[in-house]
């Protein structure tokens, strides 16, 4: 599976976006468009990406530029994946 | 064993502790069937105590149903009990684990047992490590294995904060400089629970590797993902390094959403039949 597709199902999952399951876009906006991405959910989603990916994110590497769009997020960790 | 729902009253009380009272609530084993056992519920720490509180009492209500009598009580400086959560302490909450075995101890025939989910489930072993006879059987869910890695999920909330708010993130939120604060005798505020010095480092210390729950049962419930999912990496070293020690352990994974973090009301009542189907096994045998 694509690396955007899972990180779609695993937002769907985190956020319980269950009535959104198929409307997610690689364009749509994350952060100030969703209220259930919260401070709380924003770390649990690097936390699941961490153990999902088996990838390693740094504190430095956390801002807001991640949650801008689902297209974002997954370059970002594709980004990871190449390392 | 089937018994009706309903007619089983869970009596919520204050427990006499020092300092100050702990909120506890007690749920009674169905009085017309013999008594199987009895729990002590250990929850877990800041918001996932209260995203897992109807989780908690589902399955205390259940436990009851099958003859189990639990105690849930509320730790020094959480929820409904004395205390702040800056004053709490590792060791002041071990103490009313103490106080809640005797509880039981002193008013039903039977062992007692622990139950605890995540943080509390490390508290749970810390407390058996301490005095290794006095606990007859172990439940965890998805239990916190390394209190190092659980602080840094911690301090990480407030670069969540950040994010959420400003979105700036400056250096002096990263979580080693937070980790650095807290090691130099600093209470920290972290999504609204105070944390001191003290707490945070006796947390960080832990590392259930080293606190082996032996000669007692220990069933593992682990929510995962997807339906054959194994363990996460870490969790499965800390059962490889228990059995190796003699552990007595039995793993359960069970496919579902991690219900002390949703930010929506999520259950899992697969884990709650899971859980109240074992303990009949090999369970009241090990006294």
């Amino acid at each position: 599976m694509q690396t955007i597709e899972r990180i779609k199902i695993l937002l769907v999952d985190t956020l319980g976006l269950g009535a959104h399951t198929g409307t997610l876009r690689a364009e749509s906006a994350l952060l100030g468009s969703i209220p259930e991405l919260d401070s709380v959910a924003v770390i649990q989603i690097i936390t699941e990406l961490e153990e999902h990916f088996d990838i390693q994110i740094d504190d430095d590497e956390i801002d807001e530029s991640l949650f801008h769009t689902v297209g974002g997020l997954s370059a970002f960790v594709e980004q990871k994946l190449e390392r | 064993m089937s018994a009706r729902s309903g007619g089983l009253s869970a009596t919520p009380f204050f427990l006499q502790a020092v300092p100050g009272e702990r909120f506890c609530i007690y749920h009674a084993p169905h009085p017309e069937i013999a008594c199987r056992g009895a729990f002590v519920y250990v929850h877990p720490f800041a918001d996932e105590m209260n995203r897992s509180r109807r989780m908690a009492a589902l399955q205390a209500r259940a436990f009851a149903e099958y003859g189990y009598g639990v105690l849930s009580i509320d730790l020094f400086g959480c929820g409904d009990s004395s205390g702040e959560t800056g004053d709490a302490s590792w060791e002041a909450w071990k103490s009313d684990l103490e106080l809640a075995v005797r509880w039981l101890e002193d008013r039903l025939p039977v062992p007692v047992g622990l139950w605890g989910l995540r943080l509390g489930a490390l508290l749970a072993l810390d407390f058996i490590h301490d005095n290794p006879d006095r606990i007859s059987s172990l439940i965890v869910w998805n239990p916190i294995v390394s209190g190092k890695s659980f602080m840094t999920q911690f301090l990480r909330l407030r670069l969540g904060s950040h994010i959420v708010g400003d979105g700036k993130t400056s250096s002096s939120k990263a979580t080693i400089a937070l980790r650095e604060a807290l090691m130099s005798r600093q209470t920290l505020e972290i999504a609204g629970y105070d944390i001191s010095p003290a707490l945070g480092a006796a947390i960080d210390a832990l590392d259930a590797a080293t606190l082996p729950p032996c000669m007692i049962p220990v069933h593992w419930f682990e929510i995962v993902r997807a339906a054959n999912s194994a363990l996460p990496a870490t969790q499965a070293g800390v059962a490889k390094e228990w059995r190796r020690k003699g552990v007595q352990l039995h793993l359960h994974t069970i496919p579902g959403l991690p219900f002390w973090a949703t930010p929506f009301l999520s259950a899992s009542p697969e884990l709650i039949s899971m859980t109240c189907a074992l303990p009949d096994a090999p369970w009241e045998a090990s006294r």
